[in-house]
């Protein structure tokens, strides 16, 4: 009696499927078109004027030692000093002008965590580390728009800093 | 899902994960103007206020991040809500974010309730709004006699809004405002001023009492500041060393109130009264009463009933009035509420004035745990003496006002159509409301005036009813939306537009406030010869100024006899085929103005988890009678009107009785509370309490029939099955099988 | 080491439910509308059970507001295919978001019925979402959630006590429903600390676990509720922590 030979048939396009499903995870994973061009924002800031100026990161990023969000200053703090420093700049009476007129300013922000991890980063524990703000930013007092540097999407990336320098893993610190 | 079709999905999904993990998508930041001291960007300041939501006072702090307000808590320490806050003031932020906010000026296009409106400007506003004014006000010939062309109704909770709208009415020369309050507040304030000689409200030191019997006011549901009930509450069930005290309620239906009480008294409706009566004559009869015999029989002189014919009138037993008063007597600090459902009959002046007046045979008056004068710092009656007018006079004469000014009310939701408001608003020439959401009134406005909400705006009022003075005042936490404005000040610039501003002159509140608190500085705490502006802004970033010992006066007791029906008129006395209804403000809506927050319509409601709908409270002998179970939709008829709303079977409801709540059935107010639930206020008639003029919610008999359809949302989730409570849910349209015939 | 730990007087519970609300405040839960609300949908990570007793007229009511009990040995942690939910050193149920593939395994082994699965992807009418937290992820369609203990208030109050040298204080830590509470009926804090008032209400004569039968080992506990004519049960002011 011959013997029924069983053999399991993948159908084509199912096979396809899986492998457009791999292949975007493994995209996904290394996010490899690199990181996306700086948005354009509403004022020509450059931060590399106002670092070759002398001016520190937390000097405006008031939140960057301590609190959850770095920050931007407010529209106050930078009439404060260019009510003298260039004041006749065109982006500087751009500035004032949106200022009298009580107008905000709608910044576009650049370093933006995924939505869908759900990841909530604070910058306070990462300052308490003492771990410098370029090692995130990239090398800001270069950058006349600013740009994000590193993959946010890469989990991996923070993972690898934690278990150096024995910071938590638990899920729960950062994905709430 | 196909297999096929997940993997679809997925390799699609990771894919658009893919596009928004590097970034395509930004978020914007946005500065907005705060008035208050800024955190940092993202991270949040908690702001004081003072919450706005009912009238109660209780003090509040908003955490904002970035000009947004986030979330709602109480101030620790604050006297009237000890750090906590309620459900509808936790859900106020979606008062301030509703979708359906008005927040600029409107004008009715079309005809009135049409909803058809257009947009103006605020300088346009003011003068249509002051020029109708002046033009009714002409013909006004003022106070004394005369019916009045121009009306104003006043909401409730307005702080000093309230005596700015009596001093705007006297600037103008008409007829002095009357105001939208709880129906059973009046009849209270009555039976006080009769059974304890209170000029103005009672207040209750409930947090030291020892035993609380409360006939009538469901005090933690939503009574005054039920905050304030339940942290009291707390100090009582073990919150004062080696104290635990109890609590009994006697009320008919079985509110959140009674269900947390040590002891539930499910009084007939309406025979509350005599429910008191026997009480006292238990004390008076076994020479228990410890406070003022004298005073208690010069306010009832005849002779109080026996506890057997009480009890067969109550639908009580008599061992338990018995024992009831006995354990009143027994203890140190004991206190009786009245008020509340017992005063919403025709008899409700009577049953409160007799629960009252338990408080004279118990020597609670003046004494800690007992019954004192509110207490105030006398800000409002330095701004204005006025006597407002009663809500039955302006009812009486509306057909005949030209101009009526409604500031933050609904009449046509939160009185019986039966009044006949509607009608009469008809007749009124032009409505201007003040008002921020789209209620019944304020649909069929002429002219809407968009006002800001509690955190918007600088709060200023006093606490109404606090054994302690209580004076909130905080400046605004957030931006206003939109064009809105505070209401004082749009009062003020209606004043400045008619050239009236001799003694109206400020052009805004808070500045009015401020010249009253510099007037007043040396009656406040820490005020006397202090600087003033450290002074006034320490104030508002506490919250505002209060005193931790108790000053409200002690009453004096009753002048005169209670001159009354002494007559119950009880429900269910014969056995018909009609049932009693039962009305109550829910604890999440009050009178309706949460109704259109989803947080406060997907709440379950804590005995029947009835979410986004309306519900009647039936007993299960009768729902078995009836051949109802719980989910049928049941048609309610009186009279006067007709209703349809779900039925719930429940162990706790007096069989003959229907309780349906309050604060639903809107015509609008927006798309949560839009053709949700019912207003069973359209089953009443216009009776009203004896000598007080207040609408008797208590009065009503209604059929019931099964419509043969069944629906309702339930929030059933429990630990364990349970066959004789409401679980699981139902949402089912069914036609239940004809019950058998009974006869 | 800390383990987070809850108790709940049901003696002072009036089912007002602003604790319900406070939470719907704080982690940004979206309401269902009512069509789903009947389809039992409805997402209420914490809620008030109400018990009825007796027949009329001697009807008792009994409230218990129940909530993730974060179980010493949660039966929802096994269960999950993908390690979305765990248990952690300081003694939460993790619930990790963006693990989750909605297999909702781990609702159907949870006794206490505490966990909700996001149906939709939620949705708020502007200007509404302006009240959303940031400190709380936005969940989306196809993710279980539960209650947390307020997670992201534990750990702003932990750095921020380590951001100041200094320890944590008991009750420094209030989770949105304790802190909305006006009666003081949830205590939250560390029950490894023999000096917290969590550990001392734990060990309260009233002190019950739900479905303690079932081995759960929540860290909730219940205080059963005091009968007012048992004079001689009455609580002494060190059990009922003074207020």
């Amino acid at each position: 009696m011959p013997e029924k030979v069983i053999r399991a048939r993948l159908p084509v396009g199912l096979s396809l499927q899986f492998a457009l499903l791999v292949g975007a995870a493994a995209l996904f994973s290394g996010c490899d078109s690199g990181p996306p061009p700086a948005p354009p924002q509403p004022l020509a800031y450059s931060h590399k004027a106002h670092i070759d100026a002398g001016l520190e990161c937390s000097r405006c990023h008031r939140g960057a030692d301590r609190a959850k969000e770095a920050g931007i200053p407010e529209m106050a703090g930078c009439i404060a000093c260019h009510r003298r420093r260039i004041p006749d700049h065109p982006e500087i009476l751009k500035l004032k002008a949106m200022y009298e007129a009580k107008e905000p300013i709608r910044w576009r922000k650049v370093n933006v965590m995924p939505k869908q991890a759900m990841v909530h980063f604070d910058h306070g524990p990462h300052a308490r580390a003492q771990v410098e703000c370029i090692t995130c930013h990239g090398d800001v007092g270069q950058m006349t728009l600013a740009r994000r540097v590193i993959n946010t999407a890469d989990m991996g990336w923070c993972v690898d800093c934690h278990l150096e320098q024995e910071a938590s893993v638990d899920c729960l610190t950062c994905h709430h | 899902m196909r297999r096929r079709t997940f993997l679809q999905t997925s390799a699609l999904a990771a894919g658009a994960a893919l596009l928004e993990a590097c970034g395509s998508e930004e978020i914007v930041y946005i500065e907005s103007p705060v008035a208050r001291r800024r955190g940092l960007k993202g991270v949040g300041i908690w702001h004081t206020s003072s919450c706005g939501q009912c009238p109660s006072g209780c003090g509040t702090r908003v955490r904002v991040i970035d000009g947004n307000a986030k979330k709602v808590e109480g101030i620790e320490g604050h006297p009237i809500n000890h750090g906590g806050l309620c459900a509808l003031g936790q859900a106020s932020l979606q008062g301030l974010y509703n979708p359906d906010r008005i927040t600029t000026p409107l004008r009715a296009t079309g005809e009135r309730g049409s909803g058809a409106f257009e947009e103006i400007g605020w300088d346009e506003a003011l003068e249509i709004a002051a020029e109708a004014l002046a033009r009714a006000a002409a013909t006004d010939p003022g106070s004394a006699g005369d019916p009045g062309r121009v009306g104003l109704l006043g909401g409730d909770g307005g702080g000093l809004l309230e005596p700015l709208l009596k001093l705007f009415s006297e600037a103008l020369g008409v007829t002095a405002p009357s105001y939208l309050r709880s129906p059973d507040q009046e009849v209270e304030r009555r039976a006080a001023q009769i059974a304890l000689g209170t000029t103005g409200m009672p207040a209750y030191d409930l947090e030291n009492a020892d035993y609380v019997l409360s006939i009538g006011p469901a005090f933690l549901d939503r009574w005054r500041s039920p905050v304030y009930g339940i942290w009291a509450l707390s100090q009582i069930r073990g919150g004062r060393r080696g104290r635990r005290g109890k609590l009994v309620q006697a009320e008919s239906r079985m509110s959140q109130t009674a269900a947390t009480a040590d002891e539930w008294l499910p009084v007939r409706p309406g025979s509350e009264g005599v429910l008191a009566r026997a009480i006292a004559g238990v004390l008076l009869r076994e020479n228990l009463a410890a406070g003022s015999v004298e005073a208690y029989r010069r306010l009832f002189p005849e002779p109080a009933p026996d506890p057997e014919s009480a009890a067969e009138t109550c639908g009580l037993r008599a061992k338990q009035i018995v024992r009831i008063a006995r354990e009143l007597a027994s203890v140190e600090q004991a206190v009786v509420l009245g008020g509340g459902s017992a005063a919403l009959h025709g008899n409700g002046l009577f049953n409160t004035t007799a629960a009252l007046g338990l408080n004279l045979l118990l020597g609670s008056l003046g004494r800690a745990g007992g019954v004192f004068e509110a207490a105030d710092f006398g800000l409002a009656e330095r701004l204005s003496t006025v006597e407002e007018t009663s809500l039955s006079e302006l009812t009486a004469r509306l057909a005949g006002v030209e101009t009526l000014l409604i500031l933050e009310a609904d009449p046509l939701h939160n009185l019986p159509g039966a009044l006949g408001w509607r009608e009469a608003l008809a007749e009124v020439d032009t409505v201007i409301a003040m008002s921020a959401f789209w209620d019944d009134t304020t649909r069929q406005a002429d002219l809407v005036l968009p006002v800001q909400v509690d955190v918007e705006r600088f709060q200023a009022g006093e606490a109404p009813h606090s054994v302690r003075p209580v004076f909130n005042l905080a400046s605004p936490v957030v931006a206003a939306e939109g064009d809105s404005r505070h209401p004082g000040d749009v009062l003020l610039a209606l004043a400045t537009a008619l050239e009236k501003t001799e003694t109206l002159p400020w052009s805004r509140f808070s500045d009015m406030v401020e010249a009253l608190v510099r007037e007043a500085v040396d009656d406040l705490p820490g005020g006397s010869g202090a600087p003033f502006r450290g002074f006034f802004e320490n104030a508002q970033d506490q919250g505002g100024l209060w005193a931790n010992d108790r000053t409200g006066a002690t009453p004096p007791g009753p002048a005169a006899a209670f001159d009354g029906s002494a007559e119950a008129k009880s429900g269910g006395a014969e056995p018909t085929d009609e049932f009693v209804l039962t009305l109550y403000e829910s604890a999440k809506f009050g009178d309706g103005r949460g109704a259109n927050r989803p947080w406060l319509q997907e709440l379950p409601d804590t005995l029947s988890t009835v979410m986004w709908a309306s519900w009647g409270e039936i007993a299960t002998p009768d729902a078995e009678a009836l051949g109802v179970a719980t989910g049928d939709l049941l048609e309610v008829s009186s009279d006067f009107g007709s209703v349809e709303v779900a039925a719930i079977v429940s162990p706790a409801v007096r069989p003959g009785t229907l309780a349906i709540p309050l604060g639903l059935g809107h015509d609008d107010f927006g798309r949560y509370a839009k053709g949700r639930g019912v207003n069973p206020l359209d089953l009443l008639g216009p009776g009203t309490v004896d000598g007080t003029g207040v609408p008797n919610l208590g009065g009503t008999r209604v059929r019931l029939k099964r419509t043969g359809r069944a629906r309702v949302a339930l929030f059933g989730r429990g630990l364990r099955d349970l066959e004789d409570i409401p679980t699981g849910w139902a949402s089912h349209e069914v036609t239940p099988a004809e019950p058998e015939d009974k006869t | 080491m800390t383990r987070w730990g809850m108790v709940i007087d049901t003696d002072r519970c009036t089912g007002c439910e602003a604790c319900v609300v406070a939470c719907h405040e704080e982690n940004n839960i979206a309401t269902v509308g009512a069509e789903e609300a009947a389809r039992d949908r409805a997402n209420h990570w914490l809620r008030i059970e109400r018990y009825y007793e007796g027949e009329f007229p001697d009807v008792k009511v009994r409230f218990s507001p129940v909530l993730c009990q974060q179980c010493g040995e949660a039966p929802c942690e096994p269960v999950c295919p993908v390690y979305a939910t765990y248990h952690t050193d300081e003694g939460l149920n993790a619930m990790v978001y963006s693990r989750c593939v909605g297999t909702r395994f781990c609702a159907n082994n949870c006794p206490y019925t505490v966990r909700f699965f996001n149906w939709f992807d939620p949705e708020w009418d502007a200007p509404l979402e302006r009240q959303l937290n940031p400190d709380v992820s936005v969940r989306t369609a196809g993710v279980m959630e539960k209650c947390t203990f307020c997670v992201q208030r534990i750990q702003d109050k932990q750095r921020g006590a380590k951001a100041e040298e200094r320890p944590l204080e008991d009750g420094e830590i209030q989770p949105a429903c304790a802190s909305a509470c006006a009666a003081n009926v949830i205590t939250f804090g560390d029950l490894d600390d023999p000096e917290s008032k969590v550990t001392r209400l734990a060990h309260s004569r009233r002190a019950t676990h739900l479905l303690h039968e079932l081995g759960t080992e929540p860290a909730v506990t219940y205080l059963r509720g005091e009968d007012w004519d048992a004079p001689a049960e009455r609580p002494s002011p060190e059990e009922t922590g003074g207020g």
